[in-house]
């Protein structure tokens, strides 16, 4: 007697095939030469399409067992053997269930990191909505597991699967993905692999699903062109319909894969990198034969498609309700897409253009509706530059005025110095009970200042800090950088008189304020002025870390933080690379480097013997780019032009040259979106949940007079049921559920008194 | 009464909760309420009743519990040695003996599915289901790792007795 394990591909065919299904005995299968009987599994079911067949105690050429499993009992199988095991249970509430047999394609969105992480992004919740309204069209989720559970999913041959009804991703016709950051390009072929999907998009068969991924990092797909069948390249609202709807009238068609490809790269937005031929440049790089060239509307390259407005039917307000804790546990609305401030380092300045603005009435009903269905505590104003947003005062009138977001914690990240106006400090401080306010001055110095376009002065900031301290926040966090072009000591002297200057400032209200300076470090980006700088070598950038890092040694009003150099480096290879990067990333994958964004797991070591195994140089970064040179992600016309950021790259070396204004007033600078600023969407106050402007003493007076008597309240007693994969919800996830149900009821948990109320 | 084991299923197990307004329980809207209130949770999670409170939940203790589970096989003289009080002593995962004849107070088998009712203690609590099927059955385990292994026991806590 023997143990083995067999996969049937199409186990219900045979199954049907059968006579005895289901009655004792079961039914007699040949496989593999051996004759072998089939059990059915008590909780086997018809409709379960996904099983495979565990072969127990195989006789040779004699007779066996089988016993039926679904991916859901293997699940069950695997979950506690795994540390987090509510990351993988799946059964989300406000899932989207369908009929899979009566879709015209189904995608299943794929996040390549963990749970907590994609169920925190924006993103996925959109397309997740967009592609669900639509009655012919499925979108399903799933996530990377961490090792345990890939593991696990190896030990028992359970292929990824999507979480609302644990079928296996290789069976939708596309798989999606998003890239927010480059981090996770490893784990890339590891979600392909644990799919059974061929990683390599050469290698794919006509039956496997088209893959094709979004997000951030278009601004150079490259390293990653080849993994992927597909990119959508900018804004996916719409783009993602028309593409699922190629893919799943080519299936209908009965076209070949090679035609539905063909087809796909006629979209405007979609590039196909397999019809893209590439050649090698003069510096050896991979490069696009073709670069695109001319104006956005008749450019020959792929066109960064952009929304023209932030459509408030397109935001989602019943989100996937997570099974546990995330990165961030808040209900997002996206006030405003594109900032056009000009920082000549910034990408997402470039990529995310014109600046459109939802219009504050519906971001109120959005917000609203939106709390209701999720039980979310916290809302997020999302936005690159909150502050800019041109009714945020009127929004945040609205907000106070109205007792529903009594509850509710409101957010405004991103607030740009020259925004955070005494007003907004007073006002955010009243409602948020003023605790920490966060800047992005980027560097010290007002030469680099000046250099990378970030119009605002030293005095700029101290005026925001005296707002901030004055209104009663006691922290305020300094994002900022090292790494720009020319920087020297004088630079990081000038950086460290700012925090000085900073603490003086904060200690004439508060002797304990805290500043807390995070120090990243330049990694020079795609679609940005700086695409042409090199990356600072590791002595240099150490050594003005090292600067800052000893002026505050032990300060009792100063905490550094700063980034590590290898993760900084290994970007700034990404950022830029070539189609040249994907068989190192493979090889990386191969030696166990995946969840890079996982700083715990970084191992620089490991990626030096990978360079070392594949022959990969990366000593380009240190490169300053040829002012002609074409770049790998050139095939991509993004609305600015490479002329525009060239010309501004020449401006930031330029002492004389005048700063570039945020054009989204009405300055067009002709960077190459048509338009000339008639692309640009601002939304005005807020007409029908207008509010009256009060002052910070009236807005805590509103707060504490609407405050809820909790002398009065009501107890229950709750029976309820915890079945199926539910059982390995933990004991605190599920009590949080019991606080978020009566949210959503509209009927809050009584709060014990305290300095931090909890229920 | 504790927190339930990762991985154990119940139908019965209870909260208390105390809200800044009334709830309607009136039995024509009860079966929506608890319907709405269950919308968030995950599949598998549901409210199958509400009454109000008037005493804290923690002054009341059950005294014992029904747990559900299917053996691949049972042992033919399971029920000959409970009623002859001849299960063994097992130790829990603190090493605490747990005598079987004691915590075991009956056993159904209906059609190869079993059900003990299991004393509770004097703070509600039984002795883990885990541990108490795998005496029993006569199942090893090692219980310093009773996390890992008693969770592929798929137990279910179905009422409780007060």
């Amino acid at each position: 007697m023997r143990d083995t394990r067999v996969v049937i591909p199409d186990p219900f065919d045979k199954l049907r095939a059968g006579s005895g299904r289901g009655s004792a005995g079961g039914v007699m299968l040949e496989i593999n030469g051996w004759t072998l009987e089939m059990q059915t599994d008590p909780h086997f079911r018809e409709d379960d399409e996904a099983c495979s067949f565990v072969v127990h105690g195989v006789t040779g050429g004699g007779f066996a067992k089988l016993i039926v499993m679904t991916i859901l009992e293997k699940i069950a199988l695997a979950l506690p053997a795994v540390e987090s095991p509510a990351r993988y249970m799946g059964g989300e509430a406000n899932s989207v269930v369908k009929d899979h047999s009566e879709m015209l394609c189904r995608m299943a969105f794929v996040f390549p990191d963990t749970y907590e992480i994609g169920m925190s992004n924006n993103g996925i919740r959109i397309l997740y909505h967009v592609i669900n309204r639509e009655s012919d069209l499925l979108c399903e989720v799933s996530f990377a597991p961490w090792d345990d559970m890939a593991a696990e999913m190896k030990r028992l041959d359970i292929p990824l699967y999507s979480y609302a009804t644990y079928t296996p991703v290789r069976d939708f016709e596309v798989v999606g993905m998003t890239l927010q950051t480059e981090l996770n390009f490893t784990n890339v072929p590891y979600v392909l692999e644990l799919a059974r999907i061929p990683a390599w998009q050469k290698d794919r068969q006509e039956n496997d699903p088209i893959v094709v991924a979004g997000g951030p990092s278009m601004a150079n797909p490259e390293p990653v062109a080849d993994f992927f069948d597909a990119f959508m390249i900018g804004d996916g609202e719409k783009v993602m319909i028309d593409f699922l709807r190629c893919v799943g009238e080519g299936r209908k068609a009965g076209l070949s894969r090679a035609e539905i490809l063909k087809n796909l790269s006629k979209i405007d937005g979609v590039y196909v990198p397999s019809l893209r031929p590439v050649v090698k440049n003069e510096f050896g790089a991979i490069v696009p034969a073709e670069p695109a060239a001319g104006a956005y509307a008749t450019t020959n390259g792929v066109r960064r498609l952009f929304i023209p407005k932030m459509d408030p039917k397109d935001y989602p307000v019943k989100n996937l309700i997570a099974n546990m804790q995330l990165v961030h546990n808040r209900f997002s609305v996206e006030v405003m897409r594109g900032c056009a401030q000009g920082c000549r380092f910034c990408q997402a300045g470039i990529w995310y253009r014109p600046c459109r603005e939802l219009d504050p009435d519906d971001v109120l009903d959005i917000a609203k509706a939106g709390l209701l269905a999720t039980g979310e505590r916290e809302l997020g104003l999302l936005s690159l530059s909150t502050a800019d947003y041109k009714p945020v005062e009127a929004l945040t009138d609205s907000i106070i005025d109205d007792p529903f977001y009594d509850h509710v914690d409101v957010s405004l990240p991103s607030i740009r110095v020259n925004s955070f106006g005494q007003t907004l400090a007073g006002k955010i401080a009243a409602l948020k009970g003023g605790r920490s306010a966060t800047f992005a001055p980027e560097t010290g110095s007002e030469r680099i200042r000046k250099m990378i376009n970030k119009t605002i002065s030293d005095q700029d900031m101290y005026d925001a800090a005296e707002h901030a301290f004055s209104s009663g926040f006691n922290k305020i966090k300094l994002y900022t950088m090292i790494g720009f072009p020319t920087e020297n000591e004088e630079d990081m002297q000038a950086f460290c008189d700012l925090i000085f200057n900073l603490v003086k400032i904060g200690r004439k209200y508060n002797r304990g304020i805290q500043i807390a300076v995070s120090i990243g470090i330049l990694i020079p980006k795609s679609f940005t002025a700086l695409q042409w700088a090199p990356f600072m070598d590791k002595e240099t950038a150490l050594g003005h870390i090292r600067f800052v890092r000893e002026k505050f040694f032990k300060h009792p009003n100063v905490k550094i933080n700063w980034a590590a150099w290898e993760t900084s480096f290994l970007e700034a290879i990404y950022s830029r690379g070539d189609r040249s990067l994907a068989p190192v990333i493979y090889e990386a994958y191969k030696q166990g480097i995946i969840f890079e964004s996982d700083s715990y797991r970084f191992n620089f070591s490991k990626w030096e013997q990978v360079w070392q195994k594949t022959g990969y140089d990366t000593s380009w970064v240190y490169r300053e780019r040829d002012k002609n040179e074409v770049f790998p992600w050139d095939f991509i016309h993004a609305g600015t032009t490479k002329q525009y950021l060239r010309r501004e790259w020449e401006k930031a070396f330029d002492p004389n040259s005048a700063p570039v204004p945020n054009c989204k007033w009405g300055d067009c600078q002709k960077c190459g979106i048509p338009g000339f600023g008639d692309e640009i969407r601002l939304a005005d106050n807020p007409v029908r949940h207008k509010a009256p402007s009060r002052t910070p003493e009236e807005i805590k007076k509103l707060v504490a007079d609407r405050r809820p008597s909790q002398k009065v309240s009501y107890s229950y007693k709750i029976t309820f049921k915890k079945t199926g994969l539910s059982r390995f919800l933990p004991h605190h996830n599920m009590l949080s559920f019991f606080e978020r149900t009566f949210l959503c009821a509209g009927n809050p948990v009584k709060f014990s008194e305290g300095f931090s109320p909890k229920p | 009464m504790g927190a339930l084991p990762l991985g154990m299923e119940t139908y019965c197990e209870l909260i208390s909760v105390e809200l800044l307004k009334p709830l309607d329980l009136a039995p024509e809207n009860l079966p929506n309420l608890m319907k709405e209130l269950s919308r968030p949770f995950p599949r598998g999670m549901e409210i199958v009743n509400i009454e109000p409170l008037k005493e804290k939940l923690s002054k009341h203790f059950p005294k014992a519990m029904v747990y559900r589970y299917t053996p691949e096989a049972i042992p033919a003289d399971l029920m000959e040695r409970f009623n002859s009080k001849t299960f063994p002593t097992v130790t829990n995962h603190r090493g605490q003996e747990i005598d079987l004849n004691q915590h075991v107070l009956s056993i159904e088998n209906r059609e190869g599915t079993l059900y003990l009712k299991v004393k509770c203690n004097d703070q509600g609590t039984t002795a883990s289901p885990f541990v108490i099927f795998a005496g029993i059955l006569g199942i090893s385990i090692d219980p310093a790792k009773l996390d890992e292994v008693s969770r592929r026991f798929l137990v279910a806590k179905m009422t409780m007795e007060w």
